[in-house]
């Protein structure tokens, strides 16, 4: 009996790599593949890029003059440091998919209710399809910002600790934002709009969230704030960890990443269940 | 004579009447979702404030060179709030122009006998833009006290940054007459001109000045502003209002040459 | 004096070529190579002030072109027209104020305000007198019976409500040439009924010139009273509508949903492969119907039997009681030939006249803004 359950759950995670897996492919073929469409979406990403060079060129040289005047009146950071984590926050911040409006539309197009009696493989069909694209885009968007950075500033000084410590936080930021934005776009069951939802996070997103500067930089009662709520876990804790290691920290930022992660599932999964409830009350 | 001054100034009042009418539709529609309608400002204006308050204390603990004065960071970001807003609340459909060429919606527009560019930019409104505005006005009057004369000051430049920043995304998407799909960068080149034109010119260099007076106008958006609203010149004013008229003028005329290549129907990707 | 006037109007589309693959993309960017198209043939034709004219033909035909050029949205490559006595693309703002589109697959009303808020916008981008405004939409909303819809949001009406509300909104400036495309796409039977109607009566009425593009034979039966039939880029019939009826619209299909296998009732000819209706005829011998008769078998296969008839050739009601004779219908369905169908016998017939081949379909759609 043991075995054959453990033989499902292999199967069952194993069909998760694979959907994963073949997740990343369709948008790497979608990059390959010889369309209209696709020329189109190349010129989006250069124009994106073209946004992120501005934007790097603008606060790096903010950074720079301030620095200049004031020296390091910033404990342990440097022009290369902040403008290394403007590219790192940036990355994460310009590769976020169009989820919310993906999952508001599925919901109003009646086709979640059908999905509803299967939560789990619905819910990580979304997510691997999720991971693949922002896979893709971080990477593009990665490489961008890391040349305008590297041009800008020169080579970055990571600890070896620090970039190892990345993508373990990135993947766990990554996750978080697939929870919440899904979440909003669950709310499509009870309000006309999510748009407004989504935009609201967003920018509380990127403002508490530190995409600009390190939550360091803030000043005192924002920056209370700021480490106490769950948007530093987005942007902030992978960036910070990148650029400037420290043991103490990193424990303390992935302990807020994994309690973030675990409170916002729990509140997907009550929204999922009140939703399927209302689903099987109304009939979809 | 007569008759033709008579013509024109009830032509714009038409105009004028014309654009109210739009105005006045947007709204409505918008009020139609109340929830949306103020969460969207509220959101809007709360975000603002909070970069507001962020930027505000940044300047204050590291003061940048002479002649930046604390309450200019105040300054920049509420002309620059005050005219993008004000742009995407009246002119709020500008941004999809690039969109509506492409799928053929320019159409319905020139069925109708009024200003295609125009009509096209004021048929659509973006709720979020009036928490910009009431940003704008709540933060310069509360930072800055001005007295009434400065403060009508203020809104004339609101209104020609409105201007400028309306023709400047109109420039862009007629580009799409020319090459096709340039919704993306629309998008982008909207994120760089306000980047741009939220932080203070002494971080740039000459070189970038001289962009962000001509093709990225940031440097009319908020910089020039600024230094009328120290203190008003008559030739800083002047070039602001040339400025204005000129750029209005170009997306005007530019518009107009995709125009007569759209009527001649061999845009580009339209025809498979 | 005609309000339309059309002489050797022509256009003819440039497009770039494009080559596939990403090198393929940014070769052509370089170095492009241009394929030409002449949508519309030098075409030439007049309409009178009252006309109600159908405007029929394929997707792809030319009709949208041609629509274009005359409201003024598309330049000619050549030829000259007239619309109200203005050449629409030099003076398209002003004709604006004289001519209407309604297009049934695209609103004008705003989809979250009711149509009164529409209305009232139209009256303003129309320069309308506010008491002459009050007066004609009063007017109107009794024609179209929308008074009860005026202030529900648009999104809140049914298809049938939304369509008579775009009508009335359509006609508040006093259009003097209305422009009509699929007004009745997707309406039910009587909700088709009454845009008839309504049509009729404010041709009837008000003078209002009609120029109807349609899908629908009923649409172009009931409504119009001439048709300009136009494929591959070129009138290929400019009749009063009572002709095309005699001529083309008198053919039905029959639809037949059949207890007994569909089989039984056709006979297969050896040599062609053709299939033939094979039934008893009350008031005659013989049991085969040859295709002189003007049946044609569409198909026969399990249940289904569905038969094209010449009516003017064979009267319905004896095919139909021989076949019931034979055995029980469970259901029928007797409908007008599509459009395109209609076109294509067209040229079937013309073929079998002149002795000319014939062109099976029509070519495939390469769509221009439509």
């Amino acid at each position: 009996m043991d075995i054959l359950l453990k033989e499902r759950e292999q199967a069952r995670r194993r069909g998760q790599w694979a959907r994963l897996r073949l997740s990343c492919l369709k948008y790497l073929a979608v990059l390959r593949a010889s369309s209209a469409n696709n020329l189109a979406y190349i010129m989006e990403v250069i124009f994106r890029a073209l946004f992120l060079v501005a934007l790097i060129y603008i606060i790096g040289q903010l950074w720079r003059t301030t620095f200049a005047l004031h020296g390091s009146s910033l404990p342990g950071f440097t022009v290369n440091t902040m403008v290394w984590y403007l590219a790192a926050a940036e990355t994460l911040a310009t590769s976020l998919p169009a989820l919310t409006r993906h999952i508001d539309q599925e919901v109003r197009s009646g086709e979640l209710a059908y999905l509803l009696g299967r939560p789990c493989s619905y819910i990580l069909y979304n997510y691997a399809r999720y991971l693949g694209e922002r896979l893709v885009r971080l990477a593009l968007c990665g490489v961008v910002a890391a040349i305008v950075a590297l041009i800008f500033v020169g080579p970055p000084h990571f600890s070896l600790l620090g970039v190892l410590a990345w993508p373990l936080m990135v993947l766990l930021a990554i996750s978080i934002e697939f929870v919440c934005y899904f979440a909003i776009g669950l709310l499509a069951f009870w309000t006309e709009n999510t748009q407004p939802f989504s935009f609201l996070f967003s920018r509380l997103e990127l403002v508490l969230g530190g995409v600009l500067a390190p939550i360091e930089i803030f000043p005192q009662p924002l920056r209370g704030i700021a480490q106490i709520l769950p948007f530093s876990t987005m942007l902030y804790g992978p960036s910070r960890v990148l650029v400037q290691f420290s043991a103490g920290l990193f424990g303390l930022l992935v302990l807020q990443q994994a309690v973030t992660l675990l409170g916002a599932g729990l509140l997907l999964t009550v929204l999922y269940t009140i939703a399927a409830r209302r689903v099987s009350i109304h009939g979809g | 004579m007569e008759g033709k001054r008579v013509a024109l100034i009830r032509s714009c009042a038409s105009t004028l009447r014309f654009i109210g009418a739009y105005f006045v539709a947007n709204l409505q529609a918008a009020m139609e979702y109340r929830v949306a309608f103020w969460g969207q400002i509220v959101t809007m204006l709360g975000s603002d404030f909070l970069w507001l308050f962020f930027w505000w204390s940044y300047f204050h603990q590291f003061p940048l060179v002479n002649g930046w004065q604390q309450t200019d960071v105040v300054v920049i970001w509420s002309i620059s709030a005050l005219g993008i807003g004000l742009g995407n609340a009246i002119f709020g459909n500008v941004q999809m122009l690039a969109q509506i060429v492409m799928t053929g919606g320019l159409d319905a527009y020139l069925g109708m006998p009024r200003y295609a560019l125009l009509h096209v930019c004021i048929s659509a409104t973006n709720p979020s833009a009036w928490g910009d505005v009431l940003f704008a006005l709540g933060a310069y009057v509360a930072f800055l006290h001005p007295n009434p004369l400065t403060l009508l000051l203020f809104l004339l430049l609101g209104a020609m940054v409105s201007l400028i920043f309306s023709s400047f995304l109109a420039i862009f998407g007629s580009l799409a007459f020319f090459l096709g799909n340039t919704d993306g960068l629309v998008q982008q080149m909207m994120g760089v001109l306000v980047m741009f034109a939220t932080y203070p010119m002494n971080i740039f260099n000459g070189a970038t000045r001289v962009l962000l007076f001509t093709i990225i106008p940031a440097g009319f958006i908020s910089f020039v502003p600024l230094q009328l609203l120290h203190r008003l010149t008559w030739p800083l004013i002047g070039a602001m209002v040339s400025f204005t008229l000129l750029i209005t003028l170009s997306a005007a005329g530019f518009f107009h040459l995709g125009l007569r290549r759209y009527e001649s129907g061999n845009l580009m990707g339209m025809q498979n | 004096m005609p309000i339309i006037e059309v002489e050797g109007l022509t256009k003819t589309f440039r497009a770039r070529e494009r080559a596939a693959g990403f090198l393929g993309s940014l070769g052509s960017l370089i170095a492009p190579s241009y394929r030409e198209r002449q949508a519309v043939k030098p075409t030439s034709f007049a309409l009178e002030a009252g006309e109600v004219l159908a405007f029929i033909g394929p997707n792809g035909a030319g009709k949208s072109t041609t629509i274009k050029m005359l409201t003024g949205i598309l330049h000619p490559s050549g030829g000259r027209a007239s619309v109200l006595g203005l050449v629409p693309w030099e003076q398209r703002r002003r004709l604006a104020f004289h001519i209407a589109s309604v297009y049934g697959q695209k609103s004008q009303l705003w989809y979250h305000l009711p149509p009164q808020d529409t209305f009232n916008l139209l009256a303003r981008i129309y320069e309308l007198d506010q008491v002459e405004y009050r007066k004609r939409k009063d007017f109107l909303i009794e024609v179209f019976d929308i008074s009860e819809y005026l202030r529900t949001p648009a999104r809140k009406l049914s298809l049938g409500e939304r369509m008579r509300c775009e009508l009335a909104a359509a006609l508040l400036h006093k259009p003097s040439v209305v422009f009509l495309d699929e007004p009745t796409i997707g309406l039910d039977v009587i909700a088709k009924q009454r845009i008839r109607d309504l049509i009729g009566q404010l041709n009837a009425e008000e003078g209002l010139t009609v120029f109807l593009t349609s899908h629908d034979a009923g649409d172009v039966e009931q409504v119009c009273k001439r048709a300009i039939v136009i494929n591959h880029g070129e009138i290929v019939l400019d009749a009063p509508v009572a002709r095309l009826k005699h001529d083309y619209l008198r053919v039905k299909t029959i639809d037949l949903l059949l207890e007994d296998d569909a089989e039984t009732l056709v006979k297969t000819d050896a040599e062609s492969g053709q299939q033939r209706l094979s039934v008893q005829l009350p008031g005659s011998i013989d049991e085969e119907i040859t295709s002189d008769a003007g049946i044609t078998v569409l198909k026969a296969k399990g249940h289904g039997l569905k038969l094209e008839i010449d009516t003017a050739r064979s009267p319905l009601e004896p095919i139909m009681a021989a076949i019931i004779q034979h055995g029980h219908i469970i259901d029928m369905t007797i409908s007008d030939p599509p459009m395109e169908e209609i076109i294509a016998m067209m040229y079937r017939q013309a073929a079998q006249e002149d002795g000319k081949p014939v062109p099976l379909a029509p070519e495939k759609p390469l769509e221009a803004l439509s």
